[in-house]
């Protein structure tokens, strides 16, 4: 059959398309800028008909219509992968579940344990060859295609088109449903202009990345400054093998800094599952041949990243405590975000030659009421650890840099207290006594 | 030279070996059954006259003379990379220090200059004629400790077993600077009996078990007791592929219930990479060349691990909380042990195909007074160290059942884990969990 023709016996409107939803089933919305808002929007008309739905998600922007209609939770309930600043806001008024799980087994997750009965996802339009990008989200995306019984595309004509890698793609024979309509733009992260004392740990972390080093930089604006200030430098042949692909990426390969050529797979091509950015970054990425979707099962690999030669890894956490257990997404039970790849990039880095993981936190942050607190802690108190003290290795703050692999209780905490404001250090040199981690020779 | 020529220009006594140690220096004693009891008792000796000299060493096996001699430690201060109930005991007292780290990685921190190596003292075999001396029961990261030490120290032990291993198992005599003979025969650990709760959660894991599977044991009695009952069951041609060699195969073999016949790698042959247990168990291994020790940078590699097929892993832990953290090395900020290879496995078990693991655990613990506490924790507020973070836990088990975690919401692990809680303390469980915000109305209680 010609692929047009498949195509027009499968298109129905949103409000036809979620009649396969059924109470008590498990739905997936897939992922950030490839959620189908009017899928959900069809969804959440159907509230009263339906109880028990439980949807899946992951970094959704939102809003999400089928949450925000039902604040009970009669009828849907919903759980989120990762949190975006709109999931927080869900999981703050009790609206949003946690999934935990690490990037590189999420796929096996799906394979190995969890029912999918409808899963929904934006997409570009189909090509002549009848295939659907997966555009910015190659992540997980055809894992959870591959499990659900009922497969809904929604035609989002705004939406890149990303070469591939691998699992890049969907074809219209494996879907059950389309629908197309009107979207909005796409949403986007406008990096804020960067702190001191951020200027201050890129400024750290600078003379650690060397020609032809592979660069994983995580979410936020930390990894954006960080990108601008290499814009700066004469550091060449730079690499991208990354979960997430933010602007620092696009600024590189302006300058001319981003070429991909010296890195051990993949020559020549930038690597990523997730973009997330600005318009300028849709732009770059589309039908760019220079960089390619491809699952993070394969990306966030540790077995994959340990071929990579001076694979530097960086990304933000919340709070380290003297032992140097990493916080990096939750506040006490509070949920923030979630282990994301992190963990999956300390582990590959440590593997990879000259490879190093860089955890970056301001040392202290204000508090509402304006009071100074430290994220160095003593120890902590319900804070989820998303990195054991075992795999943690460069730990960063506007103070230093401190490498902790191998070190004994004492050298850490001596090391992790160099790195706290000094308006702290003696209450922290006081703890590590009374933890009985502080040697009568150490360093103040 | 002639092999024992130089044999016998190298020996020396303890006391002069030990000579080679200066202010400052970093003096490692590798671990377990290689801790160098003459030499340590030799350097302790020196106790007036050095300052500052750190030592390593990693699941201490009998009295350390540098710690026993030196309370106050002005000359000496201790570490364990993984702490035995001595060592436990040393940190309690303010006498020593834990050094955090991945078993696969204990190599790497040494090779990587991370973990600075002035002079090494480890227990070997005698020489043989081709001037080798065997590294018996710790094959762990022996290499790597050697290969960055600036002066080596061979204490000669006859009754260290001889056991071949796939790399990293020798030594020549003419990379050492000396050589000391020692007659102590090298410590044994008595194997702990299993008690009720133990047979309990040992029942519990059997009936995933199945012919074929390969087994990574932990120590203690609920290893035990399963290992009996395996003994006892129709199970066959096991593998095994583990960091500790423990009495708990030893019974598995005498019950010719390990072939190691349909392992995906190095079949036919049992691998480890430390032994601690029974004189019995090491004359077992003394030359057997059926089972092989190798590299722990090998034996608990993810990627190694997730080759085998059929992998499980069963290690014991002490407490969860709701969110499915497991700590497995500390009750609050106290240090009970350390991650070993916990973290190593549950990675490689999980990834490989149809592989398993377990993290198990008695569900409560009767404290000094009497008064019975959950091991199950609505959160960790005490500073308990996370040895396996909530995003790699697979399997919790407890002697009430095996709670399934990966893929889970909050809510339904909450659920899961509440399940396996002893009965006494279900509902203030539910209580916090609904207090957290991860307990959903439709909760099964």
């Amino acid at each position: 059959m010609d692929y047009q023709e498949l195509y027009q016996k499968k298109l129905r409107s949103p409000d036809e398309a979620v009649q396969a939803v059924r109470s008590g089933d498990w739905v997936d919305l897939n992922a950030c800028l490839c959620f189908p808002t009017l899928l959900d929007e069809a969804l959440s008309r159907r509230r009263d008909e339906l109880r028990d739905v439980k949807l899946r998600g992951n970094l959704i922007l939102g809003p999400i219509r089928t949450v925000e209609c039902d604040p009970e939770q009669e009828h849907f309930q919903y759980n989120s992968w990762h949190l975006s600043a709109y999931e927080r806001r869900l999981f703050d008024r009790g609206l949003c579940s946690f999934m935990p799980m690490l990037y590189r087994d999420q796929a096996s997750y799906y394979r190995k344990y969890l029912t999918v009965n409808v899963a929904m996802a934006a997409v570009p339009p189909m090509d002549r060859h009848g295939y659907f990008n997966l555009s910015v989200m190659t992540g997980v995306t055809k894992a959870i295609l591959d499990k659900a019984d009922v497969v809904i595309l929604e035609v989002n004509e705004h939406l890149p088109r990303l070469l591939g890698g691998f699992d890049e793609s969907i074809h219209i024979s494996e879907a059950d449903y389309v629908v197309e309509g009107a979207h909005a733009p796409l949403a986007q992260f406008i990096p804020s202009a960067p702190t001191e004392e951020e200027l201050r740990i890129a400024g750290l972390i600078l003379p650690h990345i060397r020609d032809g080093a592979a660069l994983q930089l995580g979410i936020g604006n930390l990894p954006n400054t960080i990108g601008e200030q290499i814009a700066r430098t004469d550091v060449r042949d730079l690499g991208m093998h990354t979960e997430l692909c933010s602007d620092a990426y696009r600024l590189l390969a302006r300058s001319g800094q981003l070429t991909n050529r010296r890195l051990a797979l993949h020559r020549g091509k930038g690597m990523a599952g997730l973009i997330f950015g600005t318009q300028e970054l849709y732009d770059w990425v589309d039908d760019n041949p220079a960089v390619i979707g491809a699952p993070l099962s394969y990306i966030n690999a540790p077995e994959v990243i340990a071929q990579l030669d001076d694979v530097i890894s960086i990304n933000n956490c919340i709070a380290v405590d003297l032992y140097g257990q990493v916080s990096a997404e939750s506040a006490g039970f509070r949920q923030i975000s979630g282990t994301g790849g992190q963990l999956d990039f300390l582990t590959g880095a440590m593997m990879s030659r000259g490879g190093k993981a860089f955890l970056c936190m301001t040392s202290s942050f204000l508090d509402r009421s304006g009071v100074r607190r430290s994220r160095i802690l003593p120890h902590f108190s319900g804070d989820i650890v998303t990195d054991p003290r075992t795999l943690a290795a460069y730990i960063v703050t506007e103070y230093g840099v401190a490498n902790l692999a191998g070190r004994s209780a004492w050298e850490r905490a001596e090391a992790l207290i160099g790195l706290a404001h000094p308006d702290f250090r003696e209450e922290l040199i006081a703890a590590a006594g009374a933890q009985k981690i502080w040697r009568r020779s150490n360093k103040r | 030279m002639d092999h024992w020529a130089e044999y016998r220009k190298k020996l020396c006594t303890s006391a002069e070996a030990v000579r080679l140690v200066k202010d400052g220096d970093w003096v490692d004693y590798c671990q377990t059954c290689s801790f160098p009891t003459a030499l340590d008792a030799a350097l302790a000796a020196r106790r007036d006259e050095l300052h500052d000299v750190k030592i390593r060493g990693s699941i201490t096996m009998r009295p350390a003379q540098v710690v026993e001699q030196d309370p106050e430690h002005r000359a000496f201060t201790y570490h364990a990379w993984h702490c035995s109930a001595l060592d436990r005991s040393y940190i309690d007292r303010g006498l020593a220090y834990h050094i955090p780290m991945l078993f696969r990685d204990n190599g790497v921190y040494y090779s990587r200059g991370y973990a600075p190596v002035n002079v090494a003292m480890v227990t070997v075999t005698p020489m043989d004629d081709d001037g080798y001396f065997n590294y018996g029961l710790s094959n762990c990261c022996m290499q790597e400790l050697l290969d960055c030490a600036d002066k080596i120290i061979l204490e000669v032990n006859a009754s260290m077993p001889t056991v071949y291993g796939t790399a990293g198992d020798h030594i020549h005599i003419s990379q050492v600077t000396h050589v000391v003979e020692a007659d102590t025969p090298i410590a044994v650990v008595p194997s702990r009996e299993p008690d009720e709760i133990d047979r309990r959660i040992a029942s519990v894991i059997f009936p995933f078990l199945y012919d074929g599977v390969t087994l990574q044991l932990g120590i203690g009695g609920m290893p035990n007791a399963l290992g009996a009952l395996i003994a006892d069951s129709d199970l066959k041609d096991l593998g095994m592929h583990t960091e500790l060699m423990s009495d708990g195969y030893l019974d598995l073999y005498a019950a010719g219930k390990i072939t190691n016949r349909r392992k995906m790698l190095d079949r036919g042959k049992g691998i480890f990479s430390i032994c601690s247990g029974s004189r019995e168990l090491y004359d077992f291994l003394d030359g057997n060349r059926d089972i092989l020790s190798a590299p722990i940078r090998y034996t608990n590699d993810p990627q190694v691990i997730r080759q085998l097929d059929h992998f499980v892993s069963i290690n014991g832990c002490i407490s969860c909380d709701l969110y499915g953290q497991v700590c497995s090395e500390t009750v609050g900020t106290r240090h009970i042990s350390g991650t070993g290879g916990q973290l190593d496995f549950a990675a490689g078990a999980f990834e490989a195909e149809h592989g398993q693991a377990f993290l198990a655990m008695a569900s409560t613990f009767v404290d000094r007074q009497g008064v019975r506490h959950s091991r199950i924790l609505p959160r960790f507020c005490d500073g308990d160290v996370i040895t396996t973070p909530r995003a790699q836990v697979m399997n919790i088990v407890t002697e009430y059942g095996v709670a399934r975690l990966p893929g889970l919401p909050t809510w339904q692990r909450a659920e899961q884990i509440i399940s396996i809680a002893h009965p006494d303390f279900r509902e203030e469980l539910i209580a916090a969990a609904q207090a957290q915000k991860i307990w959903r109305r439709s909760n099964k209680r």
